[in-house]
């Protein structure tokens, strides 16, 4: 493709990245349909090297790419020292489109269809509940240009439901979020309502659970929140800065020989990523962990640049896409697809070999406190006790404390031959039974 | 019908160590239709000015294929009116190179006095937003609105363990609130150092005092976000639970919510529907007596709107947000607080939290109390407890009541990070859930 005539002319390296996104929304809220949204956005940004530094600016539709070129290279003089060049045109793939043509003919009809189908089987399993249902349809473009010749394109479409499920009586609110990342087919339907039922059911008996140290049984969607404290310690920014745990384990053992978990973009049944990053490097497979080995940290060019490392990739402009807002001048360092391998054990199996524990499925406020040490700890939003492997209450306002390393390690007892499909489209995860959690 | 038009330029810049990590120069402009049709409601936000029509046609259309049976909005006088930016010390007027210096200066204070630090980080923002709203009932509202703030976290690491603190600030309406932070800095890295030697709190049940900023986020997060009538306006368990007239708490509990505090981060003259600010009770001597209100919610429940229906920027619709949060101060000292509690935690300060029948929130650090004294400082200071449970066990609340604004926001959805404010004084509760290995 043909290089627009301005960005010939500069003679700083210069990249510019422009998304172009429309969302589509239907919203069902408290058991009815109620309102229907459409957002439009258009967001852009460049970022240059001059004299050696870095200068950025990001603007939106009226703004033009020569204006944002001169403030940039105006700040770039305040602007951090470039450790980095720009990749050149060594990308093979110029226009990238995946194949959406399942949700090309989505409309908001069949959206609304689709969330009165589900609605209806919800209420009717479950009709002192409360329900909302989101359901969005986005589709977008981004575009990056270099001044090194890049010009890649990347369009696709993506579509989320988001279940929330309330139930509210005096000394009893209960919360309950489910949901999937793609179109659900038939199969997928009835999968999904049948948990979301089967939860909820679950959760109206509580069971008291005394303070103390239990095997905890978690479910991917909690583990995704306790694998954030891991995303942090491989983040090439934490690393350079020191502050990592991580920074001098490289190809060091970090938890027990049978975790393995990798960075996919191309993942079967995951979120589709673009072939090639949000600053031009090409992307691919890569282990995190592999054998419980450390084996590489997530990168953009700038980090990779400070650490003396090949770029992994992982320079992000726009986290969500296409379901972003702004996209950023400098990137932010953020994984692909999260793919851990599954065990061999069938969580039946694990279920039944807990005598006295916990079966942790969604938790709160992990992300908050110092994630950076491995140190996680949040309420059991929705956990069950277990029983002599069954099932036989909800844990009520209580909390789950640990380590993410210790619980990869010396206190990882199981790890299922399941890895479910969940509301979280880009992390596949077995379930994992930890020993000896603190539950307060 | 409503049509509300935005343009605005946010400006920021971080510091790593000396090293300037990223500097943002950000321009957006877009607006956005938003329809109801007995009871349908439709919306939509666009950049182009070409699109309008377009869009205006489509959310009608989204709004009428939604209809049911009629629109329930509680009325209010419409409002035409300008408010223009009126501050103190306008941040436009202190140059780019000055705000690099201030923050250089903070950094090299830090570096320079606490060498054995690993790391400093700093971070700018200031927001300059001219927002235009017109609805079908007569308002037309053009507001300038300013939102500004600033922190410096200093982080010290040892091993494997990193501990940190930040000091922040921010305002609605001057700058000069970026100003002057050595004294906190200073206390800030003595803290993140002696973290490093300080043990992890044993998790269990205990009577807690809250500071004023960890006791503001408290009210925020478990109790704030729970008055927010949106979220349960068609939900008869709800309803009946938040049902007004309700003991919620002692006679000395009185929370309340408002607009009206200029300066800080959560002062707003209109809400996003055009409804005028107001301070909104809560809770006054422990019973329930109001809730956050869109025109909708407000109806639904028949009662009055409160001036909380706020969006994040025109890309999204209003919904019920808080704007300045606080826990009113009441009569006792700190030495009341403390001096009968045998065994217990002093939580100070806060790294977030979230709320809900189950609250839960990160302390900066801590102090165990015994015998009625501070004792060695704690480190992970992690707390959680039922909402209502916990309101009912506040049992003595300080006279220090402050204002607590800093360079954090609020988040609903999607819309984050909301400018708000809290305020609260140091609060006593007899028992809370403190987490941590046992």
């Amino acid at each position: 493709m043909k290089q627009p005539k301005w960005i010939e002319t500069i003679s700083d390296p210069t990249e510019f990245f422009e998304s172009q996104v429309v969302l589509t929304e239907v919203n069902f809220q408290d058991n009815e349909l109620r309102d229907m949204q459409t957002r439009e956005v258009v967001s852009k940004s460049v970022r240059t090297i001059s004299d050696q530094r870095v200068g950025t600016c990001r603007g939106g539709y009226s703004d033009t790419p020569e204006d944002m070129y001169r403030t940039a290279r105006r700040l770039s003089k305040y602007g951090r020292r470039a450790a980095f060049d720009l990749p050149s045109h060594s990308v093979a793939i110029q226009d990238e489109t995946i194949d959406t043509s399942g949700l090309d003919q989505l409309d908001t009809e069949k959206m609304i269809d689709l969330g009165n189908r589900i609605l209806r089987k919800l209420t009717d399993a479950l009709p002192d509940w409360t329900i909302h249902i989101n359901l969005r349809l986005s589709s977008g473009t981004k575009h990056l240009r270099n001044s090194n010749g890049i010009d890649y394109r990347f369009g696709t479409k993506a579509f989320n439901i988001s279940i929330t499920l309330g139930f509210a009586e005096t000394g009893n609110i209960i919360e309950i979020f489910n949901g999937r990342e793609f179109f659900p087919d038939t199969a997928d339907l009835e999968q999904l309502i049948s948990e979301t039922v089967e939860y909820a059911t679950l959760s109206m008996k509580t069971a008291d659970l005394p303070e103390g140290k239990y095997p905890v049984l978690v479910h991917p969607v909690a583990l995704t929140s306790f694998f954030d404290s891991l995303g942090q310690a491989v983040n090439g920014k934490m690393i350079f800065e020191g502050l990592s745990p991580l920074k001098d384990k490289l190809f060091q053992n970090v938890c027990d020989s049978s975790v393995s978990i990798f960075d996919d973009p191309f993942a079967e049944h995951a979120v589709r990523f673009s072939s090639v990053s949000d600053e031009g490097v090409p992307v691919k497979r890569r282990p995190i962990i592999e054998s419980g080995e450390l084996k590489m940290f997530m990168t953009d060019l700038d980090y990779a640049a400070r650490l003396g490392v090949e770029p992994s990739g992982h320079g992000v402009k726009l986290d969500g896409f296409p379901s972003g807002d702004s996209v950023l001048a400098d990137p932010m360092i953020s994984p692909t697809n999260i793919i851990m391998n599954p065990g061999d054990t069938p969580l039946k199996q694990l279920l039944e070999s807990i005598r006295s524990g916990v079966l942790l499925v969604q938790t709160w406020d992990v992300w908050s406190g110092t994630l950076i040490n491995g140190d996680v700890s949040g309420s059991i939003h929705l956990g069950f006790r277990i029983e002599d492997g069954k099932l036989t209450g909800r844990v009520k306002d209580m909390r789950v404390s640990g380590n993410i390393y210790r619980f990869l390690g010396a206190q990882l007892a199981g790890m299922s031959r399941e890895r479910p499909v969940t509301l979280v489209g880009s992390v596949q995860l077995p379930y994992l039974l930890f020993n000896d959690v603190s539950i307060t | 019908m409503e049509i509300r038009s935005e343009s605005g330029l946010k400006e920021s810049f971080e510091f790593s160590d000396r090293e300037m990590s990223r500097m943002n120069h950000f321009s957006d402009s877009g607006f956005s239709i938003r329809v109801c049709y007995k009871g349908g409601w439709g919306f939509s936000s666009f950049n182009s000015p070409e699109k309008l029509e377009e869009f205006a046609a489509e959310t009608v259309s989204q709004a009428r294929h939604l209809a049911k049976d009629k629109t329930q909005l509680a009325p209010v006088d419409p409002v035409v009116d300008t408010v223009k930016l009126d501050l103190i010390e306008d941040p436009r007027r202190v140059s780019l190179e000055q705000k690099l210096d201030l923050f250089r200066g903070y950094i090299t204070h830090c570096m320079d006095k606490f060498p054995g630090l690993a790391r400093i980080k700093t971070y700018y923002f200031e927001e300059i937003r001219k927002i235009d709203f017109m609805n079908s009932e007569g308002a037309d509202i053009t507001q300038e609105k300013l939102d500004l703030g600033g922190s410096v976290t200093v982080f010290a690491n040892r091993d494997a363990l990193t501990q940190s603190r930040t000091v922040s600030s921010g305002s609605s309406n001057s700058f000069h609130v970026i100003r002057g932070w050595e004294t906190e800095l200073d206390k800030a890295c003595e803290i993140a150092l002696q973290l490093l030697d300080a043990p992890a709190v044993k998790g269990g049940k205990m009577p807690v005092i809250l500071d004023p900023i960890l006791a503001s986020t408290f009210v925020h997060e478990a109790f704030g976000h729970m008055s927010e009538a949106d979220d349960y306006h068609r939900n008869p368990g709800m309803k009946e639970i938040f049902t007004l007239g309700k003991r919620f708490g002692s006679d000395i509990l009185t929370i309340y919510d408002t607009g009206l505090d200029i300066g800080s981060r959560g002062y707003i003259k209109y809400d996003d529907e055009g409804v005028p600010a107001e301070k909104t009770m809560l809770i006054e001597n422990g019973i329930l007596t109001g809730r956050l209100h869109s025109r909708e919610s407000a109806a639904l429940f028949n009662e009055k709107p409160t001036g909380n229906a706020r969006t994040l920027n025109y890309r999204f619709p209003p919904i019920c947000r808080m704007r300045n949060t606080c826990l009113a101060g009441g009569p006792h000292s700190f030495d009341d607080l403390i001096s009968d509690i045998k065994l217990g935690v002093y939580a100070v300060d806060t790294n977030g939290g979230t709320g809900g029948e189950m609250f839960s929130f990160d302390a900066g650090y801590g102090y165990m109390i015994r015998n009625g004294r501070i004792a060695e400082l704690i480190r992970d200071v992690q707390l959680s407890g039922n909402l209502f449970t916990t309101l009912k066990q506040i049992e003595r609340i300080g006279k220090d009541f402050k204002i607590i604004d800093d360079a954090g926001g609020c988040g609903k959805g999607e819309q984050f990070p909301l400018e708000t404010g809290t305020s609260a004084p140091h609060i006593f509760i007899s028992r809370v859930t403190v987490g941590g290995d046992q």
